[in-house]
């Protein structure tokens, strides 16, 4: 019983968060996804301003999407002095980087919640790239985090900046060169794209690169680095994850030399577990008592049910797919680009193909596959809200999905321009981040 | 103490030789001609590998450093390298990079001339393929399937040159029975892989589309087994439901229908 309670608590945490209207990091409430409480629209039309309750132009290219504290939005943007940079949309498997080389301003926004109006904006640093980009990524990657007093912004090789709420740079870092790209060729540079993730008087910031790696806590009041962790890590682009059941925190990282999970408060590692693709684009989830990483970088591409609270090395034996530290355990069927979703009692994975696949949580038994639309790319990771998965395409669409054991699509709808952060969610608002707009969806 | 002096020794020379074999790496994906030649010449090895199988030649062809491709070359760098990761042989990035000057080099000096006929022959570029011709002549098979595929791709002056070596006229396709290849039509899915694939019939030809993606006609060589041959996709059917697809080393089986 006391399990029983313990589990539908650990469900409910990041809704709980969500329903104050926060969405306080990537993918919200402990990275989760969720959001509810929120009651966003299933339906709008952009030209027709339905359910349109405004759209506010976000200079230059960026792939982070909004947080939100209160009344007030934060978005980071990266804009280039070359005013034809854009993004290649698609399904492809170029290695290149963007041919992009132009001189930059990275900026953090701060926008009013019920206008849009731009509250106020900051130039963190101007200059030519340390380090080029991936074609569908920005220079603007990294989603920023807030606790509702501090922004944090992490730019990558550019370097990590902490604001008040109210705008005013609290302290910067720089992290050093993030050549983070291609594995095969350190050449073909992508860019960073691991959102910073706040835990209590700290922000932690994983730096998977070329050589050496790490993972390090900052303290939010003034910069200064409370720990820091060597990686044994090529590059990677998911965000940590802090799950947290019963008082007990464990921070969960993607990475392809191994899973790991760490002590949050002081940085040491707890567990690894392999194998894993040898690109990890994926943030973890956790709910049930059980931390769900993904990748699908192929050939390998697995999804593990992970149970909270596990030492050592868990990799499973030859032949295994669980044991006592893995509930269940997929070979194939990891999604590449966008992070599953934990809601209610099943984890979905949407492919960049859109195949939208549902398993049921505790069990890892597949519940459907099914494909969303008529094709179209997907980076954007999917959220929840509602009993609704909003899951966005490369396209500008977003589909709007009815969570559960069957699919049922309820809507597709447009926002007229490529999307590829994943949108946000904060009280009836659905935030959608397109190339140019930021889109806030709900009644005006 | 001499024992012990002996072993530190050599762990001292090994530690260096790793050295310069990662320094030799970096400086051939760089481009950096005198630093490979000055590192070469200190000992280190012009066959060492990347953790996965890429040799110096390997990373400076694949960068398109001509300069440093041919004194690797002169040096005796073997061109018959696959890495271990993507198994992709050496041209294959270089030509999907588009470093046409250096996949000469790299085809004047290669020894499996199949494998090179069939790493250029999906560029459609007439020199390239030129090249690997006025080298020893590939195997009849080898030029067959190049000229089959070019025909394919309607790559016009590939598949002259290709004629004039000899290539034979492939097979027509096989004349499958209208019913049976209409009972093929339809949508089908892999537990394998999260890909769906669309069967359909076109002016009597059976016709394969992952969706999302362009469609591929593909040519019937018995009333089960199709191919085509540019992609390399082998696709036997078990029945009207189901279907084996070979291609990239890899074997998925697809089911007909909705999926669970």
């Amino acid at each position: 019983m006391t399990r029983r309670i313990l589990s539908v608590a650990l469900t409910l945490i990041p809704a709980c968060a969500a329903a104050d209207g926060n969405w306080p990091q990537f993918r919200g409430p402990s990275g989760s996804g969720l959001g509810d409480g929120a009651n966003p629209p299933v339906q709008w039309d952009v030209e027709k301003k339905t359910n349109i309750a405004w759209t506010a132009e976000i200079p230059g290219l960026s792939v982070s999407s909004p947080v939100v504290w209160g009344d007030r939005i934060f978005v980071t943007t990266a804009i280039s002095s070359d005013p034809n940079q854009k993004w290649r949309t698609g399904l492809y498997g170029d290695t290149d980087s963007a041919p992009d080389r132009s001189s930059h301003q990275w900026k953090v926004l701060a926008l009013d919640k019920k206008t849009g109006k731009v509250l106020w904006e900051q130039q963190a640093y101007q200059g030519i790239p340390k380090t080029k980009r991936h074609p569908k990524s920005s220079q603007a990657s990294p989603s920023p985090a807030t606790d509702g007093k501090v922004v944090v912004a992490y730019f990558g090789s550019e370097g990590l900046f902490a604001y008040s709420v109210e705008g005013k740079l609290l302290w910067k870092k720089d992290l050093g060169l993030q050549n983070a790209g291609w594995f095969f060729d350190p050449d073909s540079e992508w860019g960073a794209a691991s959102s910073p993730v706040i835990y209590k008087n700290s922000v932690i910031v994983q730096c998977d690169r070329q050589k050496d790696s790490f993972i390090a806590a900052f303290d939010l009041k003034d910069g200064k680095e409370l720990w820091r962790t060597a990686r044994a890590e090529i590059p990677a682009w998911g965000t940590p994850t802090i799950a947290t059941a019963d008082g007990h925190s464990e921070m969960v990282t993607n990475g392809t030399k191994a899973i790991r999970g760490y002590d949050p408060d002081t940085g040491k590692e707890l567990w690894t577990l392999g194998p894993n693709s040898e690109i990890t684009c994926t943030t973890p989830v956790f709910g049930h008592s059980l931390i769900f990483v993904t990748a699908g970088y192929p050939p390998v591409q697995p999804i593990y049910a992970i149970r909270m609270g596990s030492k050592g090395d868990l990799t499973l034996k030859e032949g295994k797919d669980s044991s006592d530290a893995i509930a269940w355990s997929k070979k194939t069927g990891g999604s590449y680009l966008p992070s599953p979703i934990l809601y209610g009692d099943y984890l979905y994975l949407v492919n960049n193909n859109g195949i939208l696949t549902a398993y049921e949580a505790k069990t890892g038994t597949r519940a459907y596959q099914q494909r969303v639309g008529p094709g179209g790319s997907f980076t954007a990771s999917p959220i929840a809200g509602a009993g609704k998965l909003y899951i966005a395409t490369e396209e500008g669409d977003v589909y709007v999905v009815k969570a559960g054991a069957q699919f049922e699509l309820l809507a597709k709808n447009s926002v007229g321009e490529p999307v590829l952060a994943t949108p946000a969610l904060s009280g009836d608002l659905l935030l959608v981040r397109g190339a140019k707009h930021l889109f806030a969806i709900g009644a005006r | 103490m001499r024992f012990i002096a002996l072993p530190l020794f050599a762990s001292a020379l090994a530690l260096y030789a790793g050295d310069a074999n990662d320094d030799l790496l970096a400086a051939s994906r760089a481009g950096d001609l005198a630093a490979v030649k000055s590192l070469i010449e200190k000992g280190a090895a012009v066959e060492t590998k990347t953790p996965y199988g890429q040799t110096p030649l390997y990373l400076a062809a694949m960068n398109g450093h001509e300069d440093v491709v041919r004194f690797l070359l002169d040096k005796g760098a073997t061109t018959n390298v696959n890495d271990t990761f993507y198994k992709a042989p050496m041209l294959g990035f270089v030509l999907q990079r588009k470093h046409w000057e250096v996949a000469k080099l790299l085809i004047a000096k290669s020894t499996n001339r199949d494998q090179a006929l069939d790493d250029v022959s999906g560029t459609g570029r007439a020199e390239l393929v030129q090249t690997v011709l006025d080298g020893a002549k590939p195997s009849q098979a080898a030029l067959d399937k190049a000229y089959e595929s070019a025909l394919t791709r309607k790559q016009a002056e590939v598949a002259d040159l290709l004629k004039k070596a000899g290539a034979h006229e492939p097979p027509p396709p096989f004349a499958v029975d209208a019913t049976v290849l209409a009972s093929y039509a339809g949508t089908y899915r892999s537990e394998q892989i999260p890909i769906e694939v669309k069967m359909s019939v076109k002016e009597g030809v059976l016709s394969l589309q992952p969706v999302g993606q362009g469609e591929l006609a593909m040519k019937a060589l018995s009333p089960t087994h199709f191919v085509h041959a540019p992609s390399q996709l082998d696709v036997e059917f078990e029945g009207a439901d189901s279907f084996t697809l070979k291609t990239g080393g890899g074997t998925f089986k697809f089911k007909k229908g909705a999926a669970k």
